[in-house]
């Protein structure tokens, strides 16, 4: 089990370097292959947590991920020469958040199935009302208009296209993000290589894994949703931490909400699922030990390789780079989807220009996953 | 905090997961298989099915809907661990 997990660990971080490349489609690849369902699951796991990590390096460095909260202010220490700070801080903020969710699952198993069942009645109302307060929060009009045009695409795509989730995704918050940043392609500067992160906005990460507790709550609640949901003021620092934690506190939640409720609220654990059926205390084990090795080799990984990812804007151009980045996006999506998702591809990346050109948050675009979410509910 | 201090959390932390990977062993390692006998009644309860069969070892259960009847099957699924014990969960049946 442990050669699995490290092997996992290993494919998901190539993953996580590669903007595009989603745990969901090495989840669909690995059920395919009908492979033993207890070491397939480790292995899942294992690339699950390690991509979540390794996902800040292209999130930085490219501004393009599916971290969608995340990409601006990354992109913006950056741009100040402090790009390898803010691999730091979202890696930091991942292992935090893996430790803190597991020292929180013994209060996640006593409160969530009682606070499932209490919501499930009002599940829609509940959801409209987070959805209803988070548009609500920048007073503009814009939030409403992305909103409502990313959830008409939504059900759209969901309803015509082949893995309609990659094109959608990738459109809304890759793409588009990729696009503006060949757009100013010509202020990267040098990056400094001192990095030093203050202990205190390591305490995000609790705030991080608590908002990935109430996001396995609400169906089609992302992490950008839940991150906007904690309260107070947040610093980049504090909110690449905060970001970085929900990814990986999302797969360790996921997994014992999967354990304790039968419920599978995240793509790898719904494949997990499907592998072993119900999961037992020794195979929940097994599993969380994964996430464990998984979450700290690959932060050791990004923060020896983070050096070298900065290097590569020494060498070649970052916009041939952004290029190089849309055209293998392009090709996926034409692999994947064929060209029906040519189409969803170019309207998301079109759509998700929208938020960063008004200034808005791009999170309102989530409403491709929570308008179906909202009618299904219904 | 420096970064070299993150480093060792990081090896640390990735040191207990391997231990805890040697040390917990899951009882069973859900394989598929299948299982030929004399179905002789079912159940329902909570949504899953649960087969009586002779020769009856083990909990046989169903979460998706069959509809078995009595007779001679093969039942085709998988074992699994649930609260310590071990039952056949069953995909298809011939």
């Amino acid at each position: 089990m442990i050669d699995v997990a490290l092997l996992g660990t290993a494919v998901g971080f190539i993953a996580g370097l590669i903007p595009g490349i989603h745990t969901n489609l090495i989840a669909v690849l690995i059920a395919s292959l009908q492979a033993d369902p207890l070491l397939s699951s480790v292995f899942l796991v294992a690339v699950a947590v390690s991509r979540s990590i390794a996902d800040a390096l292209p999130t930085v460095f490219l501004g393009a991920s599916d971290d969608v909260l995340s990409i601006l202010p990354g992109h913006h220490l950056l741009k100040k020469g402090k790009g390898l700070q803010a691999v730091c801080l979202s890696v930091a903020g991942s292992l935090a958040g893996c430790i803190a969710s597991i020292a929180l699952l013994p209060v996640f198993a006593l409160v969530f199935p009682f606070l499932g069942a209490l919501i499930k009645p009002l599940l829609f109302w509940l959801l409209l009302g987070a959805v209803v307060f988070l548009l609500c929060q920048e007073r503009k009009v814009w939030p409403f208009v992305i909103f409502a045009l990313a959830g008409l695409l939504g059900i759209i795509a969901l309803g015509s296209v082949k893995n309609p989730l990659f094109p959608l995704l990738s459109g809304l918050f890759g793409a588009s993000g990729i696009v503006l940043s060949i757009k100013s392609s010509s202020a990267i500067p040098a990056q400094r290589k001192v990095v030093r992160i203050k202990t205190r906005s390591l305490w995000s990460a609790c705030a991080g894994a608590g908002a990935a507790a109430i996001m396995l709550l609400f169906p089609g609640l992302g992490p950008s949703q839940a991150a906007s949901l904690v309260p107070g003021r947040q610093s980049s620092s504090s909110f690449l931490v905060l970001t970085g934690a929900l990814g990986t506190a999302d797969v360790v939640l996921s997994l014992a909400a999967f354990a304790l409720a039968d419920k599978a609220r995240n793509g790898a654990v719904v494949i997990i699922q499907s592998l072993l059926g119900t999961l037992s205390f020794s195979a929940a084990g097994a599993l969380l030990a994964a996430c464990l090795v998984s979450a700290g080799l690959a932060t050791i990984g990004a923060l020896l390789f983070a050096k070298w990812y900065a290097k590569i804007f020494d060498y070649f151009d970052y916009g041939i780079i952004c290029c190089a980045v849309l055209a293998f996006l392009l090709v996926l999506v034409v692999v994947l989807s064929g060209w029906h998702g040519i189409l969803v591809f170019v309207t998301a990346t079109a759509l998700g220009l929208i938020a960063p050109l008004t200034g808005v948050r791009r999170s309102s675009a989530m409403g491709c996953l929570l308008v179906p979410t909202l009618i299904v509910l219904w | 905090m420096k970064q070299l201090f993150l480093l060792w959390i990081a090896l640390a932390v990735s040191i207990v997961g391997v231990l805890l990977l040697f040390f917990i062993k899951p009882q069973v390692s859900p394989a598929f298989l299948s299982m030929t006998g004399e179905v002789t009644g079912k159940r329902t309860s909570n949504g899953a099915m649960f087969i009586t069969m002779v020769p009856e070892n083990f909990t046989v259960v169903a979460f998706d809907d069959l509809s078995i009847e009595p007779g001679n099957h093969t039942l085709h699924g998988r074992l699994q661990e649930y609260k310590g014990k071990v039952e056949f969960v069953v995909n298809s049946y011939d």
